[in-house]
């Protein structure tokens, strides 16, 4: 694989300095990879994540990084050697399908996702004569594990999309989605204050916060799954969502009572029903409906309607 | 736990921006094991916020266990370490480790005595079994429902329980397919479990919590049997507890959970010294001094069983499982190793053509129990490739 951006020659005296000790340290030679190739692979990666502007020192560090022994495994495997493939098996073969097992949460469409990502880690498809092995976009920025997880994740999701878009007429009906209504018109706002003062109050809390947020009350995952998200222990998740529910309310009243509402209406307009406000519809096409995705929509719905 | 506004869950939701492209798979695995930097980790994060297909691929990609459970540093505080973390209550359990030790190594020594002059070996071994059932009382800990206490969130773990059972049960199918506990013997070994101090100092009641003679093992085996007859030491819902995962407290105690999370033990590791322990490099005892203080040393060896000793005191600063197989290190090197859930732990001792390990352990990280690495507080990385029966010293 070869990157489309260019290599700084900050990036290639890096290279050059750590090649010798990366390779040794990633045994190139055991899995049939020359140090000319592996320079190359070292090389792509950094111009991969790298700004142009990044000093020999921030290449030197960001090549000790990676995952090199990885790396090496999955570029060696990708350019088909046995040896590689050997060890990639040996490593990889059972956790592969216990992550695929843990996903699809049933035995053939575990074995069934575990074949597809092996058919693309192998390489079905040609390009110029080439095989395109999967594994050729590993950069050995995290686990090759965790990596293989990722992409069988991916997968899923892409499955999920595609076989939700032909639902039998059978299942439609059984969900009522032949009889749906239509979809009223949006309707204004009945106080664009309220609108306002959630929207600066979201506005105003950090990535994570609000990813812990959106976590909880929209995709409805638990707290020991958001926390193990984060890296976090399960208890920070548990008192930041509710200090952030607490404070987010508090913004939002205060904003309102701000903008001249006293606080029984700031309170009244909080508790407007979600039916009443304006739905952008364009934005929330962006995204999965909220009740569309995996997560428990039981869960979910206990938890917003509380 | 407070709730939010329905119509803030509404604005949340609508707020999802159009997204030019989504982080690689290197990019979230790397978010997910926490390895980016901190402008790249903010990066991400900030698209995550905004993605819920992103958010979903990353929970989905989450492995079964933890591979390496949070470290937390020894001066954040962070976990309120309460009484349990005080040093006279550390020494108070350290005593009573070398209490139960001994006490363990009188009846083991009384049973083999008995064992080896008995004219049937199953009548004698029937006998100790319902002896070794009698349970010596060792430790008075806080927390009296420890396997359902949550310190908080307890209203959100209500809310989300419908995800629970289901949860759990695929944990411990998974667990069982992986053969971590699917054998009579290993789920049962959980009893024997050494020292466990439940809670994590913010219980105020108290639980006594019991400790077992070692069991005697099948003439000519040399594996401990467990008699499905002694009585649980816990609940039998703890009696199908696997994987736990991992933890090191504030005070540097080894913690770990067997309901995700949700309330944690302490465990102190019990040295396990096999009779002619022979493990590569790895060192089955601390000291031979430890050793001699073992009643049960000088019997015939070949057919018994192993022999739990405490270790010394113990300050962790790392510690990482994968299924059944952990591994914790801290301070002055001390490195030990448990291939069955933490219940049996057996001494590394890290040398690499004579030169061992110096400093203390900071990071342990196996990618699988095979091969992994271990960092130390004078920059030495330590390496294994064969479930730390040889180690190398990278330079």
């Amino acid at each position: 694989m070869s990157s489309t951006k260019t290599i700084s020659d900050s990036i290639h005296l890096a290279v050059a300095d750590l090649l010798g000790e990366l390779h040794a340290k990633g045994e190139c030679e055991k899995v049939g990879l020359s140090s000319e190739t592996f320079a190359a692979i070292l090389g792509d990666v950094a111009a991969k994540y790298l700004p142009a502007s990044a000093g020999k020192g921030e290449a030197r560090t960001f090549l000790i990084s990676l995952r090199v022994e990885e790396l090496a495994l999955a570029r060696a495997c990708a350019a088909g050697h046995n040896t590689a493939w050997e060890i990639f098996l040996t490593r990889y073969r059972e956790k592969l399908y216990l992550a695929a097992l843990r996903i699809a949460r049933e035995d053939s469409a575990a074995r069934d996702l575990a074949d597809s990502l092996y058919a693309e880690l192998y390489g079905t498809s040609m390009r110029a004569g080439d095989r395109m092995s999967k594994l050729a976009s590993f950069t050995g920025r995290g686990s090759l594990e965790g990596w293989l997880r990722t992409v069988l994740a991916q997968e899923f999701v892409n499955r999920y999309r595609r076989t939700k878009r032909l639902v039998s007429l059978d299942e439609e009906g059984e969900d009522g989605a032949q009889f749906a209504a239509p979809e009223p018109e949006p309707l204004p706002s009945p106080d664009s204050r309220l609108e306002f003062a959630t929207d600066a109050g979201l506005a105003g809390l950090s990535a994570e916060d609000r990813m812990v947020l959106a976590s909880y009350y929209l995709d409805g995952r638990t707290l020991a799954e958001i926390a193990r998200m984060l890296g976090v222990h399960e208890s920070t998740i548990s008192r930041k969502v509710d200090k952030l529910a607490k404070s987010l309310r508090k913004k939002i009243l205060a904003h309102m009572i701000g903008q001249g509402m006293t606080r029984r209406q700031a309170e009244e307009a909080l508790k407007t029903d979600v039916r009443d406000v304006r739905i952008d519809i364009r934005r929330s096409l962006t995204q999965e409906p909220v009740g569309g995705t995996f997560s428990n929509k039981k869960a979910r719905e206990i938890r917003i309607g509380k | 736990m407070e709730s939010v506004p329905k119509f803030v869950v509404s604005r949340l939701q609508r707020t999802a921006p159009d997204f030019g492209s989504h982080p690689d798979f290197d990019l979230l695995t790397a978010f997910s094991e926490r390895s980016l930097g901190e402008g790249e980790r903010g990066r991400v994060m900030e698209h995550i916020a905004l993605c819920n297909d992103c958010r979903e691929v990353l929970a989905l990609a989450l492995p079964e266990e933890e591979l390496s459970a949070a470290v937390v540093p020894s001066s954040s505080g962070r976990i309120p370490a309460g009484w349990v973390g005080l040093p006279a209550f550390r020494w108070a359990v350290l005593t009573a480790a070398v209490a139960v030790a001994a006490l363990v190594g009188v009846r083991y020594s009384h049973f083999s005595h008995s064992n080896a002059t008995a004219e049937s070996g199953a009548i004698q071994r029937n006998a100790a079994r319902q002896e070794s059932a009698v349970t010596t009382p060792i430790i008075v800990s806080p927390n009296s429902q420890s396997s359902s206490s949550v310190t908080e969130g307890t209203e959100a773990e209500v809310q989300s329980s419908p995800k629970s059972p289901e949860r759990e049960v695929r944990r411990q199918q998974a667990a069982v397919s992986k053969g971590l506990s699917s054998d009579g013997s290993s789920v049962i070994a959980m009893n024997r479990n050494p020292i466990i101090v439940p809670g994590s100092g913010n219980n105020s009641d108290f639980d006594v919590v019991k400790a077992k003679d070692p069991v005697p093992s099948e003439a000519g085996s040399g594996i401990p049997i467990f008699s499905p007859n002694i009585p649980l030491q816990t609940s039998p819902a703890m009696m199908l507890r696997a994987s736990p995962k991992w933890t090191v407290n504030a005070s540097g105690n080894l913690q770990r959970s067997f309901d995700g999370g949700k309330s944690w033990e302490t465990v102190v590791p019990m040295q396990i010294v096999p009779r002619q322990a022979s493990m590569g490099s790895a060192s089955p005892a601390s000291g031979s001094a430890d050793n001699s203080s073992e009643p049960a040393k000088s019997e015939p060896a070949s057919t018994e069983p192993v022999v739990s000793k405490p270790a010394e005191s113990l300050v962790f600063h790392a510690v990482c499982g994968i299924g059944s197989e952990v591994w914790a290190g801290g301070v002055a090197g001390v490195l030990y190793h448990s291939t069955d859930g933490g219940h049996e732990w057996i001494r590394v001792t890290p040398s690499d053509k004579g030169v061992g390990l110096t400093g203390d352990i900071n990071g342990v990280e196996f990618l699988d129990p095979q091969h992994g690495k271990i960092s130390t507080s004078s920059a030495e990385v330590w390496s294994t490739s064969d479930g730390a029966h040889s180690w190398q010293k990278q330079q």
